[in-house]
């Protein structure tokens, strides 16, 4: 079956923030009838209590069977009280994490789906910062703001009912703050929402200055900046301290003010239903009434003029996210997708024109190419002419259109995307590996792979004796949780992630730049070995990496400006041969270099004893993998 | 939110015992708060202002109430006696009015004045371990730079201390007000009325109980939730970050399987705080209730032998719903101490890294002397160094006259850019010495060292700012110094195409510029210093040959005038010094001019051989 980027349902088309919302609250109707009768429930219990309370004062004074009733019925109302109240939190916060489950899972399996495209245009930290703040915000929204969204103005009118049929113009006086004081607390948030953000603001400022002075560490003190970059990190620390302040200060103020409406309103009934009392218009009983519902409404009554910024707030945020889930992944399988379940490996460009989004000057134009199946295509030219790019294209990782690139005659954008990707190994430049052991990494690609095959990739890749010197082996952790391993141990373990899977065609961008000289040799010595079948597409700087190649193209401003084979590109007298003679003078003095090992072996280090006796025998450049560790035999 | 971003939270890797309250992390808080201890104690002045006036306004309502149902004889309730007589002329119940407005007002002040005091407190203390923890992280050796995530050291200075504040608005002291106000009222009950006080605390063992138990389950509930939403997000951010991977292997659907799981797991854990929150939260709302039925249960039994008031059944009532409300929102306190103590942990673990040595103070004999005109003599002698198990310099000795310029050559890993560190005292020595002009660089205080020197970096590193910051760094330079730094490394030509020329915005990542700009950037900031000595790591990777002309002959003007030593990796750099060592394995194993080499027969010998044979097959 094909991957379906839109895994559970709701998250396809366009759609209002409240639209979206409802599309996620449909899938668990019944949660929410059960959530409704426990509301209600809860709504009958709230009203009980004061009521109750009201009967028992009036029966202060009577008999003693009556008063026993009434303490019953309160007794009654408050376990009633209470576990509806536990339910109906306990099920309509369920609700809301479930969706923040359902939005989460939906945001995660849509942004796999996105081309490179969309992370060129989007940084990291944006897309973390949704999935951390704007969910943390749409959290906030289902389960604190909805629950008193639905409760509170039910609560409340019930009251008020209640009130008005005991005395209308005590209940006018008593609860006339309670409105405007919802008023006044959802402008004040407000205010408050801002000052918040201007203070996470500051500090994005403040994480800056403590990054680059962590990642230039050498930097700052080898240019001894110590004491200037404390200076320029103590003003923007004063600044976020003022802006802190600031928020507190308005949260502190917003707060004390809040404690004055319960007290404003209880004191007016004192008074106003003192004086009704003293007339016979009241009991004091009723006294009673007025201030139960006053105390039991003044928090969820607070809580609404917040609700009302958590509600405004949580649709902001889903509307955020929604404008990544609303983007259509345009690498997808479309309705006239061929029925192909292999590659056999020729790739055709045919006048491709390539712009990134967002930029005028194409990356790369008129490329007319054909790479038979099986043979070996090696890529040069200065840096920003177009390689990774032309390479990025053939796995559809960036959008192409159609009619421009053609896989076995059949179109790029035609080819069903699992098989293409599953038949297609790509070495990215940057290495990037998983914070996971390295045989993890190395099998990424067939997570099912033995670690027979593991070893095998990595014995290939020239890294196998490297990470059985690890203390742990194969399952040593790597990146920012385990070891840190270096640039060419990188890339080789990159290289070993491709090796272990078998596919028709292997891209290697620029990915045997921080091996040294020898390894490289080593490794396309094996590939060359190997590549029976394969079809390859080699990015180099160096040329020692693309001089057996089948052909060679010279990319110069996302132009094709040389293509032949080394010699011939060679007699040419271009930017290769320029190329060529430049760097065959430095790779050879390297080489030289690092095997230095032969005049002065290091009984420490076999490997490079090793290493200098293959110079020791003849040319470096046989090309034959002599020094593969065992287990190459086949 | 805090450690929510994305931070991972591995087993074994950062400790997280969901500790509510750990008296060492206060102690160690402590000396930070110390020059605010003025504000503790308002704070702590206020706690019984404000107990009494919480508790004052239930004692009026209730001899209001006594005045309406017994008359004014018995309108007195415990010691209001005096303050509920009317004043001003005003009828009775008026009267009372003005009195709970005036003392809601008072309330209103009093809270306003101690939350605020609690957050000039918070926000200044942590605003003060910010800065303390920026220059301790800036005093930390180059070794601890090299394993601590950049990341990590972010969240220790921003997420971690922002959680450290929430202790201070909701934290502590708060508890103390609370258990203060719980006390009073106890004392004023007994005292008003033992029999009624007795019944009135028949449930305070049960919740007692409940609350324990609630303690415990709430503790590892919380804990859970944190720890699993650092590892979602963790996750998410990895595969943010490896997204090319992730789509390149087709890795999609096992990878959302994985993210699925870890996020119903989050969930649940979430589900069952929920449930323990809940449980709480109506737990004590049935208590209040149920104490207030039992309070007018045997409140109806004094009442009718005559011996209490209906104004003190009203007073019992609204104490014990005070009594009962701080344990409302102790989850939510629970949940802001035990993050806020998981904070202070990881930061005082950072406070307690070691820092690198100071250089000696500077002697005014030495500051005087100054950096002499025309570069500065180098020694090395018998330098060892290792990192770890790994020793990457053995016994290395040499000598740079002033003025000289000095190649190092060797392969990866042979220790020469180690040798340009030590120079530049980024690492400390650990056997030999190294000398600047007859001193021994651990006598020289660091920043002197470092100012007569110049570091040019194989990674160059830019700030976020504009370009001319980037120049020179924050120092006063003159503008024809940087001109002519910019001239001499053909920066000029790159400044001139920038549309914002030196206010050209430049970032971090230093995406607008190319490779081949970036390592000119680094040569003019290198001139900008005006060094006597500079040291140089080149760039190993390849750029355009136009680019590899400017850079080569911006080399030319960067090394004039000045003592260089150069891990080179150019050929043309090698033919143009002095002398050239060749390192292997972290020793010298020759050394010598160009010429000299050649007529030594030896490893350069071979190289210059080979070098010679390869242009003859290219040509």
């Amino acid at each position: 079956m094909l991957w379906s980027p839109v895994m559970d349902g709701g998250s396809a088309g366009s759609q209002k923030p409240l639209g979206r919302l409802f599309a996620y609250m449909r899938l668990a109707p019944r949660a929410y009838v059960l959530g409704g009768i426990l509301t209600l429930l809860y709504v009958g219990c709230f009203q009980l209590i004061p009521l109750s309370v009201r009967n028992i004062v009036a029966a202060l004074e009577g008999p003693q069977a009556v008063l026993q009733r009434q303490v019953v019925y309160l007794v009654l109302a408050a376990v009633g009280l209470a576990l509806s109240r536990l339910f109906s939190r306990v099920v309509m916060f369920n609700i809301g994490r479930e969706i923040e489950f359902r939005i989460r899972n939906d945001y995660f399996s849509h942004l796999q789906s996105l081309p490179q495209s969309f992370y060129l245009a989007h940084r990291t930290g944006d897309l973390m910062s949704r999935a951390v703040n704007d969910i943390n915000s749409i959290r906030m929204f289902l389960g604190m703001g909805l629950l008193n969204l639905l409760q509170t103005p039910v609560l409340f009118l019930g009251g008020l009912v209640v009130m008005l049929r005991v005395d209308a113009s005590l209940t006018l006086w008593s609860m006339a703050s309670f409105p405007l004081f919802v008023l006044v607390t959802r402008h004040y948030s407000r205010y408050m929402f801002h000052a918040n953000l201007a203070g996470q603001e500051q500090l994005g400022k403040v994480s800056t200055v403590v990054q680059e002075n962590a990642s230039g560490a050498l930097v700052v003190k080898s240019y001894d900046l110590s004491d200037l970059e404390r200076d320029r990190f103590e003003d923007q620390n004063q600044e976020l301290f003022r802006r802190m302040m600031r928020v507190g200060v308005m949260q502190t103020t917003m707060f004390a003010a809040v404690g004055l409406v319960p007290s404003l309103s209880a004191a007016l009934v004192l008074w106003l239903g003192g004086q009704r009392v003293q007339a016979g218009l009241l009991g004091v009983e009723d006294l009673w009434l007025f201030w139960g519902y006053i105390a039991a409404l003044t928090f969820p009554i607070m809580m609404l003029g917040f609700v009302v910024s958590i509600t405004q707030r949580g649709l902001a945020a889903l509307e955020r996210l929604g404008s990544v889930l609303d983007i259509v992944p345009t690498i997808r399988d479309r309705d006239d997708t061929a029925r192909v379940s292999e590659v056999a490996g020729r790739v055709e460009f045919r006048n491709l024109t390539f712009t990134h989004p967002g930029s005028y000057l194409p990356a790369l134009e008129g490329i007319d190419l054909t790479v038979e199946a099986g043979s070996t295509v090696g890529i040069v030219g200065p840096v920003g002419s177009g390689k990774t790019t032309l390479v990025s294209l053939v796995p559809r990782i960036l959008e192409v259109e159609d009619g421009e690139i053609f896989i076995d005659g059949v179109d790029l954008n035609r080819m069903p995307v699992q098989v293409l990707r599953s038949s297609i190994a790509m070495v990215p430049q940057d290495s990037f590996l998983f914070s996971v052991s390295v045989a993890e990494n190395i099998r990424y690609g067939v997570p099912d792979a033995g670690l027979d095959e593991v070893r095998r990739a990595a014995a290939r890749a020239q890294v196998e004796r490297e990470i059985e010197e690890f203390e742990d082996g194969f399952d040593t952790v790597v990146g920012e949780r385990g070891v840190t391993l270096s640039g060419g141990q990188r890339q080789r373990v990159a290289l070993a992630r491709a090796m272990i899977l078998h596919p028709s065609i292997l891209i290697l961008d620029d990915s045997l730049s921080s091996v040294d000289h020898g390894t490289e040799e080593a490794i396309l010595g094996d590939l060359e070995g190997r590549r029976r079948g394969r079809t390859c597409f080699i990015v180099a700087h160096r040329i020692s990496a693309v001089r057996n190649a089948d052909q060679i193209v010279v990319l110069e401003n996302g132009r094709i400006a040389e293509r032949g084979t080394h010699r011939e590109l060679v007699e040419l007298g271009g930017f290769y041969a320029r190329l060529h003679r430049r760097q065959e003078l430095l790779s050879e003095l390297e080489l030289e270099l690092e095997d230095g090992g032969a005049v002065i072996p290091d009984p420490a280090r076999p490997g490079m004893a090793a290493g200098g006796a293959r110079t020791a025998h003849g040319s470096p450049r046989s090309g034959a993998p002599g020094t593969a560790p065992a287990g190459e035999s086949s | 939110m805090s450690e929510e971003r994305g931070e991972a939270v591995g087993p074994g890797r950062e400790r997280d015992l969901g500790k509510v309250y750990d008296s060492e992390l206060i102690r160690r808080l402590w000396p930070f708060m110390r020059p605010y201890r003025g504000w503790i104690g308002f704070n702590f002045a206020l706690i019984p202002v404000r107990a009494v006036l919480e508790l004052m306004p239930a004692l009026i309502v209730g001899a209001a109430l006594n005045t309406l149902t017994e008359g004014a004889a018995r309108s007195e309730v415990g010691w209001m006696a005096p303050f509920v007589v009317p004043r001003f002329g005003l009828p009775p119940l008026a009267w009372m009015f003005v009195l709970v407005l005036g003392i809601s007002l008072l309330t209103l002040c009093v809270d306003w004045l101690r939350a605020f005091t609690m957050i000039s407190l918070g926000q200044r203390t942590i605003r003060d371990v910010r800065s303390a923890l920026f220059d301790h992280v800036q005093r930390l050796p180059m070794r601890f730079f090299d394993r601590y995530p950049v990341g990590r050291l972010v969240t220790r200075l921003t997420n971690d201390l922002e959680n450290l504040a929430e202790m201070f608005s909701a934290g502590v002291i708060a508890m103390v007000a609370d258990v203060f106000v719980m006390v009073v009222i106890l004392s004023m009950l007994f005292s008003m009325e033992p029999r009624l006080a007795l019944a009135a605390l028949a449930l305070v063992p049960v919740l007692g109980i409940a609350a324990a138990i609630f303690r415990y389950k709430v503790r590892e509930a919380y804990r859970e939730v944190r720890v699993k939403i650092a590892r979602l997000n963790a996750q998410l951010q990895e595969t943010i970050t490896g997204m090319k991977v992730v789509q390149l292997f087709a890795r999609e659907r096992r990878n959302f399987e994985d993210f699925k799981r870890e996020n119903a797991s989050h969930r649940d854990s979430w589900l069952r705080s929920i449930r323990y929150d809940a449980l709480l939260f109506s737990t004590v709302d049935l208590a209040t209730n149920l104490t207030r039925a039992l309070i007018f249960w045997f409140g109806f039994r004094l009442m009718d032998a005559d011996e209490i008031t209906l104004g003190t059944i009203y007073v019992f009532s609204d104490y014990m719903g005070r009594f009962f409300r701080p344990l409302m929102d102790l989850s939510a306190k629970y949940s802001v101490m035990q993050s806020s103590m998981a904070s202070a942990e990881r930061v005082f673990q950072l406070l307690d890294e070691p820092r690198e040595p100071e250089g000696r103070i500077e002697s005014p004999v030495a500051a005087a002397a100054g950096p002499q005109p025309g570069g500065c003599e180098i020694e090395f002698d018998g330098v060892t160094f290792s990192y770890g198990a790994e020793t990457v310099l053995r016994d290395v000795s040499f000598r740079v006259a002033a003025g000289e310029r000095v190649a190092i050559v060797g392969h990866t890993g042979s220790g020469k850019t180690t040798t340009l560190k030590l120079l530049a005292r980024l690492y400390e020595l650990q056997n030999g010495s190294i000398r600047v002009d007859g001193r021994d660089i651990r006598e020289i205080p660091k920043p002197e060292l470092r100012r007569r020197l110049a570091f040019v970096l194989q990674d160059v590193f830019l700030f976020d700012g504009d370009l001319r910051y980037n120049i020179v760094l924050g120092r006063d330079v003159a503008g024809d110094v940087v001109d002519e730094a910019a001239r001499a490394t053909h920066v000029d030509a790159l400044v001139e195409r920038l549309p914002n020329g030196w206010q050209h915005k430049v970032s971090e990542r230093g995406v607008n510029f190319s490779t081949g700009q970036r390592q000119l950037l680094s040569f003019a900031r290198a001139l900008a210093r005006e060094p006597q000595l500079l040291l140089l790591d080149e760039a190993t990777s390849s750029v355009d040959t136009e680019t590899e002309a400017l850079i080569q002959d911006a080399l030319q003007h960067l090394m004039e005038g000045k003592t260089s030593i150069v891990v080179a990796h150019r050929l043309s750099t090698i033919k143009d010094v002095d002398r050239i060592y060749v390192f292997h394995h972290g020793a010298i194993c020759e050394h010598g001019t160009h010429d000299e080499l050649l007529d030594q027969r030896g490893v350069y010998w071979r190289l210059y051989q080979l070098q010679y044979a390869q242009q003859e097959t290219a040509a």
